[in-house]
């Protein structure tokens, strides 16, 4: 039996953790390579690491902390932020990411996802989609969260699996930061119309909510930033709990 | 002589590998052409491409009657990852019909849930190995049905004598393979943490 995955996400800003609530409102978390590598003995079993920065300058910064963390970290990573080229992707990979997420480019280049997958496989392509409900529709948002678009929800999706995306990492624009659960709804939604493994984020602020995510929604693995960096809960605890709850996690 | 070679090839995983055994403590030689793969005595090739794409490089790279003979005829010991194991068997069927190695008589083929729960691909994540029998790669991992982490959508079909262990997802297939020097893993042990670490040592410290 495959395990359900729990996956802490680093916001990566020149090197440090940020973390900001409804993506605004940073605040510093510390050192990447520091943090991750708690995460690791803790028992994540993969990271994510965004980069907010994301600058052409930043972008050398980025790939040498890829570098520190491939050289200590036995599990997969994926890394994403401002990836808008076939060439972007081959670097981080080779600088040994597993995986890379990528969002606004993706929205604005569609193909980039079919390009992605041919050369590297679609286990190493992850589309990361933010999502927020206007109106009754759900709307896709980029940059950051600072950008409204015409996509929508589930067709958007269904659309990024048959261009070859490996994996969906969803983001509730609503629910981020708050800690008041996961977008169960819209996640079920989407589990219940797509073939490929669904990571769900945002709103995560108690071991309940994972433990709800994984058994309504059906999702495959859920990431979280903010409720482990400031240690409120610690993996290896959350663990022991989804275990409890009859859910089956690598331990 | 160098102590492990790894195989360049272009594969996305490489650097992970290399990663792992360097910690590890071995002697690496990093291997891209016939003339390097003589100068080591293991052979790893890890894989995280396409069958057939694998296949072309490592023919264009002259590597593939030299990894042939030293697997064969020099008995080097030889760990194929992931795709690494794949192109061991003797045609695979991602995105076309391609040869293998044919190392051994078997063929690489998609997960079908026909007839069965259908489940999600690609197959990403941590899975537990089940039946596995006693092999010098898992020595030391004393846990019952250890974790690895897997990333793919097509796995080995081949004689169950060679089998050493499965996993389950849909129906039970084929997690590692093992006969005389040649291992195989589905998996990816570079990135399966302690268990992964653990498998790696033992095979940079069999003796041939």
């Amino acid at each position: 039996m495959i395990t359900k995955r729990i996956i802490p996400c680093l916001d990566i800003r020149e090197g440090r953790v940020v973390k900001g609530t409804n993506f605004v409102n940073l605040r510093d978390a510390g050192s990447a390579v520091e943090l991750a590598q708690r995460y690791y003995e803790e028992g994540a079993d993969e990271l994510v690491f965004l980069d907010i920065t994301a600058t052409e300058e930043k972008r050398k910064t980025l790939l040498e902390l890829v570098k520190q963390v491939a050289a200590v970290l036995r599990i997969p990573f994926t890394v994403g932020g401002g990836i808008s080229e076939i060439k972007d992707i081959e670097m981080l990979l080779k600088a040994g990411a597993d995986k890379v997420s990528l969002n606004s480019s993706i929205v604005k280049n569609p193909e980039l996802i079919t390009q992605a997958a041919k050369r590297f496989g679609s286990q190493a392509v992850v589309a990361a989609i933010d999502t927020k409900r206007i109106g009754d529709q759900i709307k896709i948002f980029v940059k950051g969260g600072k950008e409204e678009t015409d996509r929508i929800g589930l067709p958007w999706c269904k659309e990024v699996v048959e261009r070859g995306a490996g994996e969906i990492l969803l983001t509730s624009m609503d629910h981020d930061g708050t800690k008041s659960g996961f977008d169960i709804e819209f996640l079920s939604q989407v589990t219940e119309n797509v073939s490929v493994p669904v990571i769900a984020s945002g709103g995560a602020g108690s071991k309940e909510h994972f433990a709800e995510v994984f058994l309504q929604a059906k999702v495959d693995a859920a990431l979280a930033a903010g409720i482990f960096h400031f240690q409120e809960l610690n993996i290896g605890e959350l663990k022991n709990y989804l275990q409890s709850q009859s859910i089956s996690v690598r331990v | 002589m160098t102590e492990v070679g790894i195989i360049d090839y272009g594969s996305g995983n490489f650097q992970s590998v290399y990663n792992a055994v360097k910690f590890l403590g071995s002697e690496i030689l990093i291997v891209r052409n016939a003339s390097d793969l003589q100068k080591v005595r293991k052979i790893i090739l890890p894989g995280v491409s396409a069958f057939g794409t694998s296949m072309k490089k490592l023919h264009e790279m002259g590597l593939i009657d030299s990894l042939i003979n030293q697997i064969n005829h020099e008995n080097k010991l030889y760990l194929g990852i992931c795709v690494g194991m794949q192109i061991l068997m003797t045609k695979g069927y991602e995105f076309g019909e391609f040869d293998g190695l044919n190392l051994f008589s078997g063929t690489t083929v998609k997960f079908d849930f026909s007839n069965k729960s259908p489940q999600r691909l690609p197959h990403m994540g941590w899975n537990r190995i089940i039946n596995y029998q006693n092999s010098k790669l898992f020595t030391g991992i004393d846990i019952e049905e250890p974790s690895f982490y897997f990333a793919h959508s097509y796995h080995i079909v081949t004689e169950a004598q060679y089998v050493n262990s499965q996993a389950l997802y849909g129906y039970p297939f084929i997690a590692s393979i093992e006969r005389e020097n040649i291992f195989g893993v589905q998996f990816h042990p570079e990135k399966s943490h302690q268990n992964g670490l653990m498998l790696l040592n033992n095979f940079v410290n069999l003796n041939a």
